[in-house]
Formats: C-alpha cells, sequence, structure tokens
C-alpha cells in the first residue's frame, strides 16, 4: 500500500517561483554590485587621471615656477644699468603673472593670492630701490668726476709771477700737499663701507678745504684758488653733494640688500607654503586612491561574498529542487514501474504539493486498478452460482495444498461430493430451483468445514469438492459424516429422489499422505472412485477410496 | 627697591677715573649714546626709532665727537622680522648712523647665517668679540672682532663680548662662543697697540673678573647690554663705578667723556638717562618707520578669520596650564603634518594678550603670537621618551619658562608638588594609555626637534621626513588653518590637567 506525510501545504509552483525569484534577486545584486563598482572605480581612475594627476603635475610646476622667482629676482637686483634692470623687471613681472594664473586655476587659496600679491608689490618697490640706487650711483660717479676735474684744475693752478720763488714754491709744495690730503680723504670717503667712517673723513675733508682756504688766502692767484675751494666745498657738501651722496648710497646699497634678502625669505615662505599644498594635495591623492583601494578590496570582498552565497543558495535550490522534485519524481516513476511489475511495495512519499498530489492520485488509481484485478481474480476462480472456488481455483489450490503436505509429511483428505438424483430435482422442480439447491448444499458443506485451510470448490454441475490439508482418513470421514448428518438435519425436500424425500449426497474419499502421496489428478480420481462406490452402495453415503484388488 | 638705587645711581652719574693715556694735547670731550634692545619700530609708549634719531641729532648737533653705541638686541623677535631678518632694524640703523652695533642674544633669533647677512647690508661695523665659526675659521663672517673708532683726535677701542647660553638658547648649529676673559686681554692689548685712549667692554653675561679687568685698566668702561629691569629679578649684578647699564626700555644714556688736559690729569665720565620719548621724532627716520609700519600693515593686515570665544595667550597661561589658543595651535600643527600628536613649547606663543570674543583675526596677530620664524618637524619617538618630554615640560612650569608643553592628540595630568620625573601621569592618545615602547609620530616646530628649551629627548627622536628646507612655517600653518575655518573657537578639552 502507498502511505505518505501530509503537512502544511507548500506548492512547487510557489517554491519554484520563489527559487527562481532569489536566484534573479542575487543575480541582480551581483550585477548592480558589479557594475556599479566599476562605474564608481572608472570615476576614481577618471578623477585621478583628469584631476588629480594634472594637479600634482601643476602644483609640482607651479613649486618650480615660483622658485625661479628667486633666480629672476637675483638678476634684478644684480642688475647694474637702467636696461638690465628693465629687462630684468619685466622678466620678473612676466613670471609673477604665470604663476598668479597658475596659483589662480589650481588653488584658488586666498592666502596664496594674497602673499603672491605682496610679492608683487615688494618686486615693484624693490624696483624703485633699484633704480633710486641706479640714480644715486649715475650722480654720485657724474660728481666724482666733477670733483676729479676740479682737483686737476686745482692743481694746475700756479703760482704766477710771484717774485719771492722760495716762497712762491714753500706755497705751492703746501697747496699741492694740502689738496692731496684732500683728496685722499674725498677717496677714502667714497670707498668706505661704514657710514660713521665716511662721516667722519668728510668732516675731516670739510675743515682741511677750509683750512686751504685761510692759509693761500694771501696768494697771488688766490681768488681762482679760493673758488676752486669753494666750488669743491659745494660739490662735496651741499645738499646733493658728494657726501649726501655717498652716505645715501651706503643706505640705499644696505637697504637694497636688505629688501632682497627680505624677497627671498618671502618668496622662499612662499614656495615651500606652495610646496606643502602640493605635498597636501599629493598626501590627499594617494589617500584617496588608497582609499579607493581599500573600497575596491572591501568591494571585490563583498561581490565574492554575494558570489558564494549565490552559488549556495543556487546549490541549496538545486539540492530542494532534487529533494522535493527530481528524487520524488524518481519515486513516483519506481512506483509506477513496481506497479507495471505488480509489485505491491510501500513508498514513502513526504510533502503536501503537485507530486504528493500526483502520487496520491496514482495511488488511488493503482488502488482501484488492484481492486478490480482481485475482483478479476475472483470471479475467475469462483462459481458465479455459489460463490465458491470454481474448478480452475481447485486444481490450484490441491496443487498447492499436496506440495505442501509433501514438505510437512502431512495429509491431505479430498472429499468428491454429488448431490443424489439431481436431475430429477432439476426436471420437477425446475433449474432455479435447482440452483437454489446447489446454494443450499453448498452453504451446508461449508458450515461443516470450521477450518480456514480447508477448501470447498465445485466441481461442475452438481458435483463438490473439499480439500482438507493435515485431515487424515478418519477425519475425512468424520466431515463426510457430518456433511450427510446436517443435510439430513437441513431436510431439503426431494420428492422425486428414489433414495430420500430429502436432498442427499454421496461422498467419495482420497487421502494422500507421507507414505503414498497421491498428485491432484490421481487423488481426484481415487475419489472419484470412491464416489462411484458410494453411489453404487445406495447412495447417501461416502465411501474412501479403496485400491482395486489386483 | 634695588632697581631704584641703581636707577639713582645711574641717573646722572658722575665719575672721576684716573688717567689714561691721552695722544695730543687738546682737551677734548666726548661723547657716548648708548641705546639698543628695540625690536619693535613702532613703541609709541616707550619712544622708538625716530625718537632715538631725535635725540641723536640733538646730541650730534650739541657735540661734536658723538659717538652712538647701538647694543643690539634688536633684529628679532618682532613681527616685521619674522618675515626680514631683521633687515629693517639695519635699514633704519643705516640711517641713524651709529658708529657700531653690538652683538645680542636676539641677533640670533635668524641663525648666525642671517646675522652674517645682516652685516653686509649695514653700513657700520657689528660687532662680537668672542665668536668662532669653524666654516671660515675666524670669526662669524662680516663681524668685527673689535672696532677702534677715532672721533676728533681719540680712539676708542670696543670688545663685545657675547653671552655663552646663546648657543643652547637660540640652537646655534656651527658658532661657539669663546671664554671672554682671554679674548679681552688680547684684544685690549691690541686696541692698546694700534692707539686706543679708552677700551669699552659690552657685554649681557655678567662675569665676576670684569670688575678685575676694570680695576686693572686693561678695560676702562663696561656697558651691560641688557636694561637693569630684564635682569631684575635673577640680578646678581655686580655693582661697580665703571659698568654702565639701562635702567629700563625707552632709554638712552648719554656719557660724557672729558679727555683728560695733561698725562696725569684725571678722566672725567658724566652718565645720565634719557628717555625716548622726551625726544622730537626725526622726520627722516619717522618717515622711514612710518614706511616700515605701512609696510607691515600691507604685510600682515589682512583679515583671515574671526574669533568665536575669548581666547589668550597670555604668558602666566601658555607657560603653565592647557591654554585653548595654543590648543588650537597645536591641533593646527597635527593636522599639517599628519601625525599621532604634536607638541609646542609655551614659549613658542608670544602675543602675551586677552582676545575678546569675535575678534577678528588679522595675519599680524597670528605674527604676532608666533614671531619666531619656526618651521614644521615630524619626529617618530617612543611613548618613554614623549614621557620623558612631557616631564620636562612641566620642569619649569613654576618660574613660566617656555618650555611647558601644548600638545594635540594627547592628554595628560601633572602635579609639581610630585617629585622630579614623576610629576606626569595618565597620559592618553587616543584615549589610549601612552606606551613606553610603542612608536608614535609627533608634529613640532624644528626649534624643540634640534633639542630647543631644553627638550634633548628630542635629539635622539627620529626625524621623519626631511627638517631642513622644504617645512613651511608654522605661523603660515596657523593662518592658513584660520583661513580655511574662518570664525575659530579655540576651546579647552583638558588634554593637560594640572592636580595640584
Amino acid at each position: 500500500m502507498f502511505s505518505r506525510f501530509t503537512g502544511t501545504r507548500l506548492s512547487l509552483v510557489s517554491v519554484f517561483s520563489a527559487s527562481l525569484s532569489v536566484v534573479f534577486l542575487l543575480f541582480l545584486i551581483l550585477s548592480w554590485l558589479t557594475f556599479s563598482r566599476l562605474l564608481n572605480f572608472e570615476s576614481i581612475l577618471v578623477n585621478i587621471s583628469e584631476q588629480a594627476l594634472p594637479k600634482i603635475v601643476s602644483s609640482s610646476q607651479l613649486y618650480g615656477e615660483a622658485a625661479r622667482l628667486l633666480e629672476f629676482a637675483d638678476l634684478f637686483s644684480d642688475s647694474t644699468s637702467e636696461v638690465g634692470e628693465r629687462r630684468a623687471e619685466q622678466k620678473l613681472t612676466a613670471q609673477v603673472n604665470v604663476i598668479k594664473a597658475f596659483s589662480n586655476s589650481y588653488f584658488n587659496n586666498e592666502f596664496f593670492e594674497t602673499q603672491l600679491e605682496i610679492i608683487n608689490i615688494e618686486l615693484i618697490e624693490f624696483s624703485e630701490l633699484i633704480k633710486e640706487r641706479l640714480t644715486t650711483q649715475k650722480k654720485l660717479m657724474l660728481r666724482e668726476q666733477q670733483s676729479s676735474q676740479l682737483f686737476a684744475q686745482a692743481f694746475s693752478l700756479s703760482n704766477g709771477t710771484n717774485e719771492n720763488i722760495a716762497k712762491q714754491q714753500a706755497e705751492q709744495v703746501n697747496w699741492l700737499s694740502q689738496l692731496s690730503q684732500a683728496m685722499v680723504m674725498m677717496n677714502r670717503a667714497l670707498i668706505s663701507g661704514r657710514l660713521q667712517e665716511v662721516r667722519g673723513l668728510f668732516s675731516a675733508l670739510e675743515e682741511k678745504l677750509d683750512a686751504i682756504q685761510i692759509t693761500n688766502i694771501k696768494s697771488h692767484n688766490a681768488e681762482q684758488k679760493q673758488q676752486v675751494i669753494r666750488d669743491l666745498n659745494r660739490l662735496l657738501f651741499e645738499a646733493n653733494g658728494l657726501e649726501a651722496l655717498s652716505v645715501g648710497l651706503l643706505r640705499l646699497n644696505g637697504r637694497e640688500i636688505g629688501r632682497k634678502n627680505f624677497l627671498h625669505h618671502l618668496i622662499d615662505d612662499y614656495t615651500r607654503l606652495l610646496e606643502h599644498s602640493a605635498k597636501e594635495i599629493e598626501a590627499d591623492i594617494f589617500a584617496q586612491t588608497s582609499a579607493t583601494v581599500a573600497a575596491v578590496k572591501q568591494q571585490r570582498l563583498i561581490i565574492g561574498s554575494v558570489i558564494v552565497l549565490t552559488l549556495i543558495v543556487l546549490f541549496i535550490i538545486i539540492m530542494i529542487m532534487q529533494r522535493r522534485v527530481l528524487t520524488r519524481l524518481r519515486q513516483i516513476s519506481n512506483m509506477v514501474h513496481s506497479k507495471t511489475l505488480g509489485k505491491n511495495e510501500a513508498v514513502l512519499l513526504s510533502g503536501n504539493d503537485e507530486i504528493s498530489d500526483l502520487a496520491d492520485a496514482f495511488t488511488i488509481f493503482a488502488n482501484t486498478i488492484e481492486i478490480q484485478k482481485q475482483k478479476l481474480e475472483h470471479m475467475s476462480m469462483s462459481d458465479g452460482l455459489t460463490g465458491i472456488a470454481n474448478r480452475r481455483a481447485l486444481d490450484m489450490r490441491l496443487l498447492h495444498d499436496i506440495e505442501l503436505s509433501i514438505r510437512h509429511k502431512s495429509d491431505v483428505a479430498v472429499l468428491l461430493m454429488d448431490i443424489d438424483n439431481f436431475k430429477a430435482y432439476n426436471d420437477n422442480y425446475g433449474h432455479s430451483a435447482g440452483d437454489e439447491c446447489l446454494k443450499h448444499v453448498c452453504q451446508v458443506v461449508c458450515q461443516v468445514l470450521r477450518r480456514d485451510s480447508d477448501f470447498v470448490a465445485r466441481y461442475g454441475g452438481e458435483e463438490f469438492v473439499c480439500i482438507m490439508p493435515h485431515t487424515d482418513i478418519n477425519g475425512a470421514k468424520d466431515i463426510a459424516h457430518k456433511i450427510i448428518q446436517t443435510l439430513t438435519d437441513v431436510n431439503l425436500p426431494h420428492q422425486f429422489s428414489p433414495t430420500k424425500p430429502y436432498v442427499t449426497m454421496s461422498i467419495g474419499i482420497a487421502v494422500s499422505n507421507a507414505k503414498q502421496v497421491l498428485m491432484p489428478d490421481t487423488i481426484l480420481n481415487h475419489a472419484d472412485t470412491a464416489l462411484y462406490a458410494a453411489k453404487k452402495a445406495g447412495k447417501n453415503r461416502f465411501e474412501e477410496y479403496s485400491a482395486p484388488a489386483l | 627697591m634695588l632697581k631704584f638705587l641703581v636707577l639713582g645711581l645711574l641717573a646722572l652719574n658722575i665719575l672721576v677715573l684716573p688717567p689714561v693715556r691721552a695722544h695730543g694735547s687738546a682737551p677734548q670731550e666726548s661723547t657716548l649714546i648708548f641705546a639698543g634692545n628695540m625690536p619693535e619700530i613702532v613703541n609709541t609708549e616707550h619712544g622708538n626709532y625716530g625718537n632715538l634719531a631725535g635725540l641723536l641729532q640733538r646730541v650730534r648737533q650739541q657735540q661734536n665727537h658723538t659717538l652712538f653705541v647701538f647694543s643690539g638686541g634688536s633684529l628679532g623677535p618682532s613681527q616685521m622680522s619674522s618675515f626680514d631678518y631683521g633687515s629693517h632694524i639695519i635699514d633704519i640703523l643705516n640711517s641713524l648712523e651709529p658708529d657700531l652695533m653690538t652683538v645680542g642674544k636676539r641677533e640670533f633669533s635668524f641663525t648666525e647665517d642671517e646675522l652674517s647677512l645682516r652685516s653686509h647690508e649695514a653700513a657700520f661695523p657689528i660687532v662680537a668679540s668672542n665668536l668662532y665659526d669653524p666654516l671660515v675659521k675666524t670669526n662669524l663672517e662680516g663681524l668685527y672682532d673689535s672696532i677702534l673708532i677715532t672721533k676728533g683726535q681719540k680712539k676708542i677701542g670696543f670688545i663685545c663680548i657675547v653671552a655663552s647660553d646663546v648657543i643652547q638658547e637660540y640652537l646655534l648649529p656651527r658658532v661657539t662662543v669663546l671664554e671672554p676673559r682671554r679674548v679681552i686681554e688680547r684684544l685690549s692689548t691690541q686696541l692698546r697697540q694700534q692707539g686706543a685712549d679708552m677700551i669699552v667692554l659690552l657685554y649681557s653675561e655678567q662675569q665676576d673678573y670684569y670688575t678685575q679687568l676694570l680695576d686693572n685698566s686693561q678695560i676702562d668702561l663696561a656697558f651691560r647690554t641688557t636694561t637693569i629691569s630684564d635682569t631684575a629679578n635673577t640680578d646678581t649684578a655686580i655693582q661697580h663705578p665703571k659698568i654702565f647699564a639701562l635702567s629700563e626700555h625707552g632709554r638712552a644714556l648719554q656719557v660724557n667723556i672729558q679727555w683728560p688736559q695733561s698725562p696725569k690729569a684725571a678722566l672725567v665720565v658724566t652718565s645720565k638717562e634719557l628717555l625716548l620719548r622726551d625726544y622730537p621724532q626725526d622726520p627722516g627716520v619717522g618717515h622711514q618707520v612710518r614706511q616700515y609700519s605701512a609696510r607691515m600693515g600691507r604685510l600682515l593686515n589682512h583679515r583671515i578669520g574671526s574669533l568665536g570665544i575669548n581666547a589668550n595667550t597670555l604668558r602666566g597661561s601658555v607657560r603653565t596650564e592647557e591654554n585653548a589658543f595654543a590648543n588650537f595651535i597645536a591641533d593646527a600643527i597635527r593636522s599639517a603634518t599628519k601625525t599621532d600628536i604634536a607638541l609646542i613649547n609655551g614659549g613658542a606663543i608670544r602675543g602675551n594678550k586677552a582676545y575678546l570674543a569675535n575678534s577678528i583675526i588679522t595675519r599680524q596677530i597670528i605674527r604676532q603670537e608666533l614671531p619666531f620664524r619656526s618651521r614644521l618637524a615630524i619626529l617618530s619617538l617612543t611613548g618613554e621618551q614623549l614621557s620623558e618630554a612631557l616631564e620636562h615640560s612641566v620642569s619649569a612650569a613654576e618660574t613660566m619658562e617656555g618650555r611647558f608643553a601644548q600638545v594635540s592628540g594627547l592628554t595628560f595630568s601633572f602635579s609639581l608638588s610630585a617629585a622630579p620625573g614623576k610629576r606626569v601621569t595618565n597620559i592618553k592618545i587616543k584615549d589610549q594609555a601612552l606606551d613606553p615602547s610603542a612608536t608614535y609620530t609627533m608634529g613640532t616646530s624644528d626649534y624643540l626637534a634640534k633639542g630647543g628649551d631644553g627638550y634633548l629627548v628630542f635629539l635622539n627622536a627620529k626625524p621623519v621626513g626631511t627638517l631642513t628646507s622644504t617645512q613651511p612655517l608654522i605661523s603660515d600653518i596657523v593662518i592658513n588653518t584660520i583661513q580655511r575655518q574662518q570664525n575659530i573657537n579655540p576651546s579647552l578639552d583638558a588634554r593637560i590637567v594640572r592636580l595640584d
């Protein structure tokens, strides 16, 4: 028989739909993850290649350009002519503009802009300072030339026609000596780098010139000499004189060096800050890239996990399918196959779904067939009138019981019964009554045979056969006697019987035992022989088979 | 009390000194103007370079032979010098035409090479007698060992002794300071041989034997270049009639020397202290100062942001306790260096000011606060080294020395009553207790990285990256940070806790 466990209904359609949905969803997630990460990665790569790397390169370039400012500033301050100064200034201004453009486009940092603006203003002022120094230098050179000319003129002044030659010579020597001393003082002052020394020397020079004027006042060309001295005095000490110019130039030189150093520091600070910013940008980009690499690694992990998960889910789904569908289909197939082979194996099919429905339907269908088959078999093995076994069934049973008795070394008794004068009954009472009579007799026989192992079959017409395993001759006689007696007791009327006024029966008994095993045909023949003997002996009796005397 | 006594003595000091060797017989008088320690060019309270120029002009008009000795101490630190390393001071001095300038400790604010560069800008001699530069095997380039100034008939020699602690204080990598006594004796002899009528010694660090040298007439006069008020707390200065010093800033000393008329006559030296602000500004120098101020304004008067809350950089705060403004600076350093922690000495923050909420922050303010041109430095050090550094940091908190550390990225507690070496406790980095054997990266200043302010432990730490040329100024980093944030709210977050 088939049986199955039932539970909550889980439709295969739902299982399939859910499984496919899960697979589809996982596929979607996986595709989305991969695609979005790829897009993200692409955008990062684009960012690095189109923005970050150019920014690094540009910031480095900017740093380089700013560092070049120092070279130009040096060139600027080293210029010794106005042309050189102008050209250096042009280069410097151009360079500042280059940096400004660079800085604006890449940093957009207010601090850098202000710093660059300051550098620019400082450069402009530095340029003015250089111009002032060059102008002062020019003026100083002019004054120096003028003073040289004046000294030359003074040296050339002779003493003319003084009659006292000795005195004249002495005066001339004195004049020249004083002039020489003054000139040496002036030259010392002009080459001195120390303000106070310059001041001291010019102060001494002033005194010296005053002294020259006083001592030579009575000379014959005193007027000329005094004029030269006055000119020298003016040249040296007036507001824009040599002293003022020398002092001014010393100050300007100092200021220029200071400014140059200052500019150096300013540019240096600026470039270092640029470099720092460039490095910061670089570090940021590296950090960003590292973060991206980390993110990609993580995403790779996520995608990997999703793939593994998908595979696991797919495996589980396949397992479920295998378990819930394929295995069970195979079970059904086996079931069907088994049925077709005529086997009647119990198949356990769990679940509550279409397959279990199919299995149930098939089971019901198979059961129906089985019942019908049993019915057919029963019909083919039984007698249609009396419902007891027919001749075919008798043959099978007799063979089976005899074989069994051979194995068990036991006895099998066969009673062959025939209703006495049944033709007269049929003829007089009609066939229907005859059939009824047969049924009654059959009931009587069945009633007497109480053991399950005993077997009754209609042998033909009004003949019946009993097969009684494990029954010896005495047992058989006993049963035969009971049958005859019961018929007597039942007293089925038979007015037309010459034997008795009721239905009687003659019985032939044959027994197969270990000593003499009789095969079906033989035992039936023996029983038939005994029956014949009973008939012959007057009917309504039984006779056992006895072997004919030789 | 001592201060007033000295002031009284110096206010009008008349000395009759033993005869010095005289050249020539003409009766002469020389005047010596002594001033210095003027790092700020605009000082309305005490008077400035314009007033000094006015004073000089008046004295020079009155006295024929006037010497102007500028005692240095002015090239740094100041806002302007943080840009030009003191060039503007030299430029102004060029207008004041000193006979010489001596070298004080502050002249080394921007390394010895910068001082050499300044000497080339100066149209006057800069004197330092006891320096030795192994690179040129003599004095620093551009500096004079001594100077002999001739005024009229008289020659006055000047010897200037630089204080020995300048090496440590300003972390001079190359130059060495020679022991003064031998230097003075040698130079004094040389100057006498060159015909010096008088030898003047200038110094900032007192030596016991100076009185002996004065008494032996190896030197004739001595000037201490630091003011009495500057050294009042630790003053053990010897008093000597031939030693002169300014009582406080904003003053100049006028010393009149009456040369003896005969070899046996005595030299008479009188001195009086002049208040700079009493003198009218010299228009030329005043203009120059204004130009520099304007230039400074141009450089610095840029609004870079604003302050959201009250804050201060008072000396008593930044050198003894956690300070919100210092926190901001330390945080900016840590952010710029991308290190685990940052540490800066309180002494680097010089503003000594209180700021009200909603104050505008200009570049000038930051340059005032961080006038030293310190650059970023990155060190890699162990927890043990850091712990040692923090111990050093609090070791002189009571005397408010600049070494007190202001930090970022770490917290610690300290107790001054604990034994030295055990004052700092509960050091945490990123909320984790300090691991003595772990290595941390630290952003700081190049000054501290080179062992400045006594942080010798940092000399054993490993520098990260280059310390030398590529790092920007800390002040620029702070300015940049403020500019980015616009409105800053420096706050205290108990990163430094004083337990007693």
